[in-house]
C-alpha cells in the first residue's frame, strides 16, 4: 500500500531535509514552521507489463483494437517520445522498446511490410543510434535502423513536412510528411508529468517552426496556468486545436503510459526516502554519497549523475483515440503525483537538480537551470502557484557557465548576446527569435549534428514566462553569481542569506513552502 | 579551471575532505537523534505506517551464558544503583515461598524504574527465572536498545499497537519463566493507573498460571515520565506483593482481569493505610479508585507527586 503525499510542517523533530542543486545535494534546515511538500510514494506497478500491452492494444478506448487497423499494403507509421522522457533514463527495456516490439509483431502478423519509425523530438536535438538503440530495443534497431526506416523526425526538412491546414484560429499546422500520409499513426507516449501526453503528442512532436511557434510563445506561456493542467494551459489549448484538426485528416492510434516514482535506484534509496525515516542505511549511503560527490572530479561527478537509470514500475498502459487515453492517463498521473496544498505562501523554496529533458548527456546549463526550476517545477501545480503573486522563489543550483557545445551552440549566444540585452520574454521574442530561429549554421547543426533548433533556447526562457511575471523576486542559493545576474536574478549563499535579500519583498517572517521533489509531485494549491 | 588530480588533491590535503566529512557527521549525528530515540515531525505522525518488523529474538538473553552475566548486572551494578538514587521498601514476598513458578506478575506502571524495581525486590531464585514483556516499538526499535534490554532485564517483545499476542510470553510460561507483565500498556501520563488491558488475564487463563498482583507506589514521585533519572534525595519507593489469583472454574479473561486491576488498587490502598483497612474496605467494595479523581490535570500530578509517606522505625530507644 503506497502512502500519498502530504505536507509536513517542519517542527523541532524535523532532521534536516535534503535539497537537490545540480549534481548534488545539500541537507537544508529549514526554519519552523516551513511547508514542506511530498510526493505520494510508488502506486503498485504493472506485474505482467506484456500482457498488459497486448491487452490495451486489443482493448483501445474510442477506436478499434489494432489488429483491425492494420491490414497489407499500407502505410504504418510508428512515432515515440524522443530521449526526454522519462527522467532519469529509465532501466532497460524501455516501455516504448516492448510497446514498439508489440504493435510490430501485430504488424507483421497482418502483413503490413511499409513500416517507418519515427522520434518525435521537434526541435528537440538528433538522438545517437546509441540513445534510438537505447530506446526501441535492439531488434527493433537492427530491423529498421540500417534500412533508414528508424530515424529522428527533421523539422527542417521541408520536402518532408505536409502543412495539413489550419485550425479556426488560423495556426498552422504542419507535421512530419510520412506521418500525415500514413494510413495509420501509432504514437508511443510516456507520460512522466501531467503536461505531457495528449495532442501535444503528434502536433508538437512532429512539427515544424512553423507550426510550433503558435503555442510556444511568451504570450501562451504566461497564460498557461499552469502547463501541468492542460485545461488551464493556453499552450495545451492551441495543441489541443491543432490535434483535433489532425485527427480529422489521419488515423491515430495513440498509447500512452504512466510511471510510478521510483525514480532513484537503491544505491540512492535516501533521496526516496522521507528524512525522518532514514535508518542507519540511508544515512551512512548519503553520508558516503557526499563525500563521495565532493571528492570526484566534475567530469566523474557529471558521468555518475548521468549514469542514474531510474527502476520505474509502470502504473498504466492505455491504448487508442488521444483524447480517451488521455484522460485516463491524466488521471493515473495525478493520482502518482499529486498533493493537496491547502493555500499559497510567501517564499516557495526549489531544489533544482542535475537533469531536465533537455540536458540528458550533457551538463544543466544556466538557461535549462532556469527552466527546469522556473519553468518546470514552478508550474508543478494545479488551481493556482504554491507562491503567492509577488512573492518571492528561492531555488538552490550552482547554475555554472557549462553549456554543451555539441548539444547547446545557439545557447551560448543566446547567453552571451541575447541576455545581454534583455531577460524579457516578449522583448526577447519580438527582437530574436527570428533571427534564431531561421539561422543557416544553427538548422545546420540541427539537422546534421547532435544540437537544438537555434530557437530553443528561446523556448526555455518562455517557459519561465509565467513564473517572472508572477513573482516578486527570484534569489538562487549556492549559483554563480555572474550567471544568475546576466539572466535577471540575485545570487544568496545560504538560505538566511537568501530569506534576508527578500525580506523586502515578503517580510521578515514569510510563510514558506519547499517542493521536496524529485520524485515528481504536482501540487493542488486551493 | 582546476585539473581533476588538482581538485583530488585540493579536496585530501587541504583537509577539506575531513572538514565537509566532519560537518555532516555533526549535522547527522544531531539531526537523526544519535544515541536517543528518534522522533517523527508531529505533522507526519498520521502518515506514519504501522511497525510490521520481525520480533527481535531475544532467547539468547536466557542462555545460561547470558544469564549468568546478567546475574553479575544485576547483583553487582542494577540493584546498588538503584538503592542509591531511591530508598525502596518491599512488602508481601512472602507469598512467593507458598508455591512455586511460574506466576505472571501484573503491575501499575508509572515510571522506568517500576522494571527494575520488581527485579531487585525479587528473591534471586524467582528473579532468576523470570522475564520482562516491553513494548516492541519503544524497546525494541534500534538494534542496541533491543540488545540492551534484553540483556539487563530479560525483555522480550510485546506489540501494543497493533493488539496481536506474541507467542513469546506463551512459550516462556511453558517453559518456566515467570513475566512481569504492565496491563496499562504504557507508563501513567500523571502517576495514576490507568485501565487495564486484558492480554495477562489471557494468558493466565490459557496457560493456568496465577497472576501475583503488585502494587508500586512512589515510582511517579521519584522519576516520572519525561525523567531520564530519578529526582535527587533518595525518594521512597514501595513494592507491595499480594496474594496470587488464580482463574475460577469457568472465569474468562475479562473476569479474571478485572480481579486483578482490583487486587492492584487494594495494594495501592494497602500501602497509604493497612491491610485490614484495606481488606475491609475491598470486601465492601470500596477500595479508593486508583485512576484518581476527575479534576484538572496539573491537580492529578501534583498529587502524585507527592512522595509515599514511609513509616520511619519507631526509635526504641529514645
Amino acid at each position: 500500500m503506497s502512502r500519498p503525499g502530504f505536507v509536513l510542517e517542519v517542527d523541532d523533530r524535523t532532521p534536516p531535509l535534503v535539497v537537490q542543486e545540480g549534481e548534488g545535494f545539500r541537507l537544508e534546515e529549514f526554519p519552523r514552521g516551513t511547508r514542506v511538500v511530498y510526493p505520494p510514494e510508488s502506486l503498485p506497478a504493472i506485474r505482467d507489463i506484456d500482457g498488459a500491452i497486448r491487452r490495451a492494444l486489443l482493448n483501445p478506448v474510442g477506436r478499434e483494437p489494432l489488429p483491425e487497423l492494420l491490414f497489407a499494403g499500407m502505410r504504418l507509421t510508428i512515432a515515440f517520445d524522443d530521449v526526454s522522457l522519462p527522467l532519469p533514463p529509465m532501466v532497460k527495456p524501455d516501455i516504448r522498446q516492448r510497446i514498439i516490439e508489440q504493435v510490430l509483431t501485430m504488424a507483421a502478423e497482418a502483413g503490413v511490410d511499409d513500416v517507418e519509425i519515427v522520434s518525435a523530438n521537434a526541435l528537440h536535438r538528433r538522438l545517437t543510434p546509441a540513445e534510438l538503440k537505447d530506446i526501441v530495443g535492439e531488434r527493433v534497431f537492427r530491423s529498421f535502423f540500417p534500412q533508414g526506416a528508424l530515424y529522428n523526425h527533421d523539422a527542417e526538412d521541408h520536402s518532408n513536412l505536409l502543412q495539413v491546414g489550419q485550425t479556426d484560429r488560423g495556426e498552422d499546422v504542419e507535421i512530419n510528411r510520412r506521418a500525415a500520409e500514413s494510413d495509420l499513426l501509432v504514437y508511443v507516449n510516456i507520460n512522466i508529468v501531467a503536461m505531457d501526453g495528449g495532442h501535444k503528442s503528434v502536433p508538437i512532436g512532429l512539427a515544424s517552426y512553423k507550426s510550433l511557434r503558435h503555442h510556444h510563445n511568451s504570450h501562451t506561456m504566461v497564460h498557461s496556468r499552469s502547463f501541468m493542467d492542460h485545461t488551464k494551459s493556453a499552450m495545451h489549448a492551441s495543441a489541443w486545436r491543432m490535434g483535433r484538426l489532425l485527427a480529422d485528416h489521419l488515423k491515430i492510434f495513440t498509447v500512452e503510459t504512466t510511471l510510478d516514482n521510483n525514480v532513484f535506484p537503491s544505491t540512492y534509496s535516501f533521496l526516496m526516502k522521507r528524512e525522518w525515516e532514514w535508518g542507519v542505511r540511508e544515512q551512512a549511503g548519503m553520508l558516503a554519497a557526499r563525500r563521495g560527490l565532493a571528492l570526484a572530479p566534475k567530469g566523474l561527478r557529471h558521468n555518475i549523475y548521468q549514469g542514474i537509470r531510474a527502476p520505474y514500475g509502470i502504473t498504466g498502459i492505455t491504448a487508442g483515440e488521444t483524447e480517451a487515453v488521455h484522460e485516463i492517463t491524466v488521471a493515473k498521473v495525478h493520482q502518482q503525483q499529486m498533493v493537496e496544498v491547502q493555500g499559497q505562501s510567501d517564499v516557495m523554496v526549489l531544489g533544482v537538480p542535475y537533469l531536465g529533458p533537455y540536458n540528458v548527456n550533457a551538463p544543466m546549463n544556466p538557461i535549462l537551470a532556469a527552466c527546469m526550476g522556473l519553468g518546470y517545477y514552478f508550474n508543478s501545480y494545479v488551481g493556482q502557484p504554491v507562491v503567492r503573486k509577488g512573492g518571492a522563489v528561492i531555488l538552490y543550483h550552482p547554475v555554472e557557465e557549462d553549456f554543451s557545445q555539441l548539444h547547446h551552440p545557439s545557447y551560448v549566444d543566446f547567453y552571451e548576446e541575447v541576455l545581454t540585452t534583455s531577460t524579457d520574454p516578449s522583448v526577447i521574442e519580438a527582437k530574436f527569435e527570428q533571427q534564431y530561429a531561421t539561422d543557416p549554421w544553427y538548422i545546420h547543426l540541427y539537422r546534421t549534428s547532435y544540437a537544438y533548433h537555434g530557437v530553443h533556447p528561446f523556448y526555455m526562457w518562455y517557459w519561465i514566462a509565467h513564473a517572472l511575471d508572477h513573482c516578486g523576486d527570484i534569489v538562487w542559493v549556492g549559483a554563480n553569481r555572474r550567471a544568475v545576474e546576466r539572466m535577471g536574478f540575485r545570487a544568496a549563499s545560504s538560505l538566511a542569506d537568501a530569506l534576508e535579500m527578500v525580506s523586502g519583498t515578503v517580510g521578515r517572517s514569510p510563510s514558506m513552502t519547499y517542493l521536496h521533489n524529485p520524485p515528481h509531485l504536482l501540487a493542488h494549491v486551493r | 579551471m582546476t585539473s581533476p588530480a588538482g581538485h583530488v588533491a585540493r579536496q585530501v590535503l587541504g583537509g577539506a575532505l575531513l572538514r565537509g566529512a566532519r560537518q555532516d557527521l555533526r549535522a547527522v549525528a544531531k539531526g537523526w537523534r544519535w544515541g536517543r530515540r528518534s522522533l517523527v515531525p508531529r505533522s507526519a505522525e498520521p502518515f506514519q505506517p504501522p511497525r510490521t518488523s520481525e520480533p527481535f529474538p531475544t532467547a539468547w538473553a536466557r542462555s545460561p551464558v547470558a544469564s549468568v552475566a546478567r546475574e553479575g548486572i544485576q547483583k553487582l551494578g542494577l540493584a546498588p544503583l538503584l538503592r542509591s538514587q531511591v530508598a525502596p521498601v518491599v512488602h508481601g514476598l512472602d507469598v512467593l515461598d507458598r508455591f512455586g513458578g511460574p506466576v505472571i506478575f501484573v503491575a501499575n506502571h508509572t515510571s522506568h524504574l517500576d522494571t527494575p524495581l520488581i527485579l531487585c525486590s525479587l528473591p534471586d531464585r524467582w528473579r532468576r527465572r523470570t522475564a520482562v514483556a516491553a513494548a516492541a516499538d519503544y524497546f525494541f526499535d534500534t538494534w542496541w536498545r533491543a540488545t540492551g534490554s534484553a540483556m539487563v532485564f530479560n525483555t522480550f517483545p510485546i506489540e501494543r499497537r497493533t493488539g496481536s499476542l506474541s507467542s513469546t510470553p506463551g512459550d516462556l510460561l511453558d517453559q518456566g519463566w515467570s513475566i512481569v507483565v504492565f496491563p496499562e500498556g504504557t507508563r501513567s501520563p500523571d502517576g495514576w493507573t490507568r485501565a487495564f488491558r486484558h492480554g495477562a488475564a489471557f494468558l493466565a487463563v490459557r496457560h493456568h498460571v496465577p497472576v501475583v498482583p503488585i502494587g508500586i507506589r512512589g515510582s511517579f514521585a521519584a522519576m516520572p515520565r519525561g525523567r531520564g533519572w530519578p529526582v535527587p534525595g533518595r525518594p521512597p519507593v514501595t513494592v507491595r506483593f499480594g496474594r496470587p489469583l488464580r482463574a475460577a472454574e469457568g472465569e474468562g479473561p475479562r473476569e479474571l482481569g478485572a480481579r486483578v486491576e482490583a487486587a492492584v488498587a487494594a495494594l495501592i490502598d494497602e500501602d497509604g493505610s493497612t491491610w485490614w483497612d484495606a481488606t475491609r474496605r475491598a470486601a465492601r467494595g470500596q477500595t479508593p479508585s486508583t485512576s484518581g479523581p476527575d479534576v484538572a490535570r496539573w491537580r492529578r500530578v501534583w498529587t502524585q507527586t507527592q512522595p509515599p509517606a514511609v513509616g520511619k522505625n519507631r526509635r526504641v530507644w529514645r
